[in-house]
């Protein structure tokens, strides 16, 4: 990647509708949170530039559909992700049940080279509302060592709504996926040199 | 190959072209050069065009080629900031000969053009809206757009936004995305209008719901436009977007849309334009299915309703959705009976929820179904309106509980459903109605009950019977009647009127009912029923004892009255014989008490009360002997208890014939008169000629149990009986000669126990008997019995076997032994027991 100035890092933001992966989002790009529900339709990126250990990153954050019916075309963003945040809300216990599958369908759509060390990061969302809280954090913690590979999944409490510990939950999945040896990125590698590109490979040649 | 196969493998080339143009490009790049860049990408972007792919492959290649078309953005973008006019690459870009990778790089030279702020976003924004109409071929001018979308989403000149102003305002931004919708919506609508035979319609259908989500991603735009709110919602986006779904004529676009309105939107929003959004569902096809679309539009604001908001007092939600539904239902001829009753149910639902106290709403509701049901012809229902009734009946119990009962059309409704179907909802209510936790508390309320759970109360004459038949016995059946029974057995104890004589009414008319429910329903609904009237029973008791208190209070208070009357008059009297005389003093003003203040003696006695009890206990006795002997003696006790010595003794005869007519298994008679002896024991009352007969035949029944060892502990319990209360009790019962036979005859029978070495065991337990009658003075427990008693369990103790048996009688010994030690020592007792030999 040394010859690129820029680092970008696809993240995917997975979960049940209405645990509001779509205002972490807003809160963590544009500072903005409603309590107004509008449901999300596809899949749809917003990038942010951040630092990270003094490099520059840009973050292509994807939010998607937690209602299947609006997700007709399939999930093919996923692929080329380098982090995955799995949210549910700690106020609803099916959005946490719904975390298993929600990570089984991403290891199989997206198809990372090691499945186990994919970084994923687990936010337990709406903490502002922890008088309401039906999903204990004892219990979420052994669902992230079970699904850790070497070490457990990072497991963060969030509020979109209060800011709490959203700059720090991308903040992390930034990290886990510059740690990460990038080695799946499935680049072109020309076997022979055809006839129509040529002329590119000539204009361009040696710098590979 | 097959065509999925075809797919793959056309996929497969298509991405495999794509990463190679790409791979080149990115070294273009690297080496700074823009023409061999917009070349190559235009060849990448070249796969674009293909129109084999499926709407799903497509996406997926769709997806390739963005990831790599974000490399050419960033390199307009750096060549910007290194110095180049935004301008000449977008005019470069308009040199490129294939139109479609020239108004995707057009795109992407847009967004980096609106960012450089070298010309103001909207009319950028309406440079490429106008350009990329040229696409007319459904899928790929779908994807374009949706790429359009994209690229321009956070580039709008939206209120806020850092291109509000010079770029333009909001108006710009919601009539660009609006516009994409419309174009959109149409192209996606053409799709379906592409020639081909049925096959290829379906094909066609199921590519087109694949795509909806590109269209429905224009609705989530606007959604998200800060400068929009509910005024400019309400005048011009949602009018637009209704003006499109209406006109597009189109059975997939109008449902599909319509459910993204709703759920894309927030709840402020359509609570001010709930009569647009509803009057535009009964312009839409007929296909579409505008149930589900209202039951969402009525979910969303029953949760908004039920969460931190609230539904605007002056806006008539039941009502405009009942209009909606009232239109549809008379222009709608396709609609089946199944669809109304759910169309009106889920308007119910919404009631329910929204509006509690709203009553008349639900009555509404039911009313429409029942009168729709009355006007079918045909004898009887379908099985899925049958299921819809029955939905439609058992959602409002789980909140309303018995007030069902007092919508008039409820239980006009019930009548439609088949036995089975009202039986379920019956449970239901049963079920709900015990939840709810109120009281039973008037003879109407619970005839209107049992008129709706009659199938859990008796057998439908016509058809088949609700109790399974023990032989067939489906034991899933059983075990579902059993708890129906239970159900309803526990509704007694919601029947709990203050007032006796009302109280004894519901008693009367339960038993009524619950009579006709054959032998296998009483065992269950019966007994609860004898309980509530011992219960009942006590209660009048107390009231009777008191009205007599309160009558002899006030005949006392009366004649005093009368005393100070005739006192008066002899004063007057001596005033007129002797003007001088001075009364003593003055007298005291009697007031005699309001009469409505007097509590009034209970219109049912509970001698009634009693006789109910007989009357019922009397029904079950036959089916059930072991219970009904049971409850018998239950009544005795309470009978005995309120002074009432015929009628105890009365009952007590009634249990003693089911013992000798009824009960054959030797277990239950143990315990039967076991249960006798207690009852004997704790009545208090009866004659003596009467407690005579009745303990005598009890220590007969004793003797003649079927088990020598059961024979002989009863035997020596009924001892007890000729032996109760102590001396200086009034009605204290001693027979010592009687007691002394009972334990003389326990010991015999003991003493034939000897095969199986019960034997010890029984005379140690008799041995402790007679140390307790011994102790109580029972002159004719003499110290003899108990020293040869002592005696010949030392003799019988040795020769027994060494095992478990021995160890327990031994230990039992030694205490009994340890016993008459201690009272050998204590000082009142020393003398008594010194001439015990042990
Ligand atoms: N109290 C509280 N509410 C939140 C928080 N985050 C989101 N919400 C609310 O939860 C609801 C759903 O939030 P969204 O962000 O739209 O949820 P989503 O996951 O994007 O849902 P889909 O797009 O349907 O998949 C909205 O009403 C938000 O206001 C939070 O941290 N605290
Ligand atoms: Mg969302």
């Amino acid at each position: 990647m040394s010859h690129r100035k820029k680092v970008l890092l696809k993240i995917i933001i997975l979960g049940d509708s209405g645990v509001g992966k779509t205002s972490l989002m807003n809160q963590y790009v544009s500072k903005r949170f409603t309590s107004q529900y509008k449901a999300t339709i596809g899949a749809d990126f917003l990038t942010k530039e951040i630092m990270v250990d003094d490099k520059l990153v840009t973050l292509q954050i994807w939010d998607t559909a937690g209602q299947e019916r609006f997700q007709s075309l399939g999930v093919a963003f996923y692929r080329g992700a380098d982090a995955c945040m799995l949210t549910y809300d700690i106020t609803n216990p099916k959005s946490f049940d719904s975390l298993d599958s929600w990570r089984q369908e991403f290891l199989v759509q997206a198809g990372p080279s090691d499945e186990d060390n994919f970084p994923f990061v687990v936010l337990g969302n709406k903490v502002d509302k922890e008088a309401e809280r039906r999903v204990g954090k004892s219990k979420a913690a052994q669902w992230c060592k079970s699904k850790g590979g070497d070490a457990p999944v990072p497991h963060m409490q969030t509020s979109a709504k209060e800011a709490v510990q959203v700059e720090a939950a991308f903040l992390e999945a930034a990290k886990l996926a510059l740690a990460r040896d990038t080695g799946d990125d499935d680049i072109f590698i020309p076997e022979t040199i055809n006839l129509n590109n040529q002329q590119a490979a000539k204009q361009n040649g040696g710098c590979c | 190959m097959s065509a999925q196969e075809e797919q793959i493998k056309y996929l497969t080339e298509a991405t495999k072209k794509v990463k190679e143009h790409a791979f080149y490009m990115k070294r273009a790049i690297d080496a700074n050069d823009l023409d061999t860049t917009l070349s190559l990408a235009a060849d990448m972007l070249r796969e674009l065009k293909t129109s084999l792919l499926t709407p799903r492959n497509y996406y997926e290649l769709y997806m390739s080629v963005l990831d790599s078309l974000r490399h050419v953005e960033d390199f307009f973008a750096s060549l910007n900031a290194a110095g180049t006019p935004v301008v000449e690459i977008y005019e470069k870009v308009q040199h490129c000969a294939n139109v479609v990778p020239r108004l995707y790089l057009l795109i992407a030279v847009g967004g980096v053009y609106i960012k450089s702020g070298e010309a103001p976003a909207k009319d950028i924004l309406k440079d490429l809206i106008e350009m990329v109409k040229c696409v007319q071929y459904p899928t790929r001018g779908l994807f374009l757009r949706n790429y359009l979308s994209q690229t321009s989403r956070d580039k709008l000149p939206d209120t806020g936004s850092e291109y509000e102003g010079v770029g333009g305002n909001v108006k710009d931004a919601y009539e660009f995305v609006l516009q994409n919708f419309s174009e959109m919506n149409r192209l996606w609508v053409r799709l379906q209008h592409m020639g081909g035979d049925k096959s290829t319609r379906k094909k066609r259908e199921k590519e087109r719901q694949d795509l909806k989500i590109l269209v429905g991603t224009n609705l989530v735009r606007l959604s998200q436009l800060q400068g929009v709110d509910t005024d400019c919602y309400r005048d011009v986006i949602l009018p637009e977007i209704l003006k499109n779904v209406v006109e597009c004529k189109d059975t997939i676009s109008q449902g599909y849309l319509m459910d993204c309105v709703i759920q894309v939107f927030p709840d402020e929003f359509h609570l001010a334009t709930l009569e647009t959004f509803l009057t535009t569902c009964t312009k839409l096809k007929e296909k579409v299915n505008i149930r589900t679309i209202l039951q969402s539009m009525m979910n969303r604001l029953s949760l908004f309703g039920e969460g931190e908001g609230r539904i605007p007092p002056d806006l008539d939600a039941f009502r405009l959705f009942n209009d909606c539904i009232t239109k549809i239902l008379e222009e709608r001829s396709n609609l089946d009976l199944a669809e109304i009753l759910r169309l009106q149910t889920s308007l119910m639902q919404f009631a329910l929820k929204c509006y509690p106290g709203r009553l008349d709403y639900v009555n509404y509701c039911l009313g429409m179904c029942a009168s729709v049901l009355s006007a079918t012809k045909s004898e009887s229902l379908d099985e899925t309106s049958v299921a819809e009734v029955e939905e439609l009946l058992s959602i409002p119990l789980s909140s309303l509980a018995l007030q069902v009962l007092d919508l008039q059309q409820y239980s006009e409704l019930l009548t439609y459903l088949p036995y089975e179907n009202r039986r379920q909802v019956a449970t239901i209510l049963v079920r709900s109605t015990l939840f709810s936790g109120g009281s039973l508390d008037s003879v109407e309320k619970l005839e209107k009950l049992f008129k709706a759970i009659t199938p859990l109360i008796k057998d439908d004459e016509k058809e088949s019977s609700g109790a399974p038949e023990k032989d067939e016995a489906d034991e899933a059946a059983l075990a579902e009647f059993k708890e129906e029974q239970t159900l309803v057995a526990r509704l007694v104890h919601m029947m709990k009127s203050p007032d006796t004589d009302v109280q004894f009414k519901i008693l009367s008319m339960t038993r009524k009912h619950f009579g006709q429910g054959g032998v296998k329903r009483i065992g269950h609904t019966l007994p609860p029923l004898v309980f509530a009237g011992l219960k009942l029973a006590h209660k009048v008791k107390k009231r009777e004892l008191d009205a007599v208190k309160v009558q002899n209070k006030l005949k006392a208070l009366k004649e005093k009255q009368e005393k100070i009357e005739q006192e008066r008059k002899e004063r007057q009297a001596k005033k007129a014989a002797d003007p001088e005389y001075e009364p003593p003093g003055p007298l005291e003003d009697i007031v005699m008490p309001d009469e409505s203040a007097i509590p009034k003696p209970p219109a049912t006695s509970c001698r009634k009360v009693f006789q109910f009890l007989h009357e019922i206990v009397t029904a079950m006795a036959v089916s059930y002997p072991d219970l009904s002997l049971k409850l018998f003696l239950q009544s005795a006790v309470a009978a005995d208890n309120c002074k009432f010595k015929a009628i105890a003794y009365e009952f007590m005869s009634q249990a003693f014939i089911l013992y000798e007519d009824e009960l054959t298994d030797s277990k239950a008679q143990l315990r039967a008169l076991v249960l006798m002896v207690g009852t004997l024991l704790s009545c208090s009352n009866f004659e003596k000629d009467d407690y005579d007969a009745l303990i005598t035949k009890t220590t007969q029944y004793a003797a003649k149990l079927l088990k020598k060892p059961d024979q002989c502990r009863m035997v020596t319990l009924c001892s007890h009986l000729f032996f109760v209360g102590s001396a200086e009790d009034a009605n204290h019962y001693h027979d010592p000669k009687r007691v002394l036979e009972c334990l003389q005859r326990a010991l015999k029978i003991a003493d034939g126990c000897m095969a199986s070495s019960a034997h010890v065991h029984l005379f140690v337990e008799i041995l402790n008997h007679y140390l307790y009658y011994f102790e109580l003075h029972n002159p004719l427990i003499a110290d003899k019995y108990l020293t040869g008693l002592i005696a010949l369990i030392n003799e019988h103790i040795d020769s027994m076997d060494h095992g478990e048996q021995r160890t327990e009688v031994e230990g039992m010994y030694r205490n009994t032994l340890r016993h008459i030690a201690r009272k050998k020592e204590e000082e009142e007792t020393k003398e008594k027991f010194k001439s015990i030999v042990v």
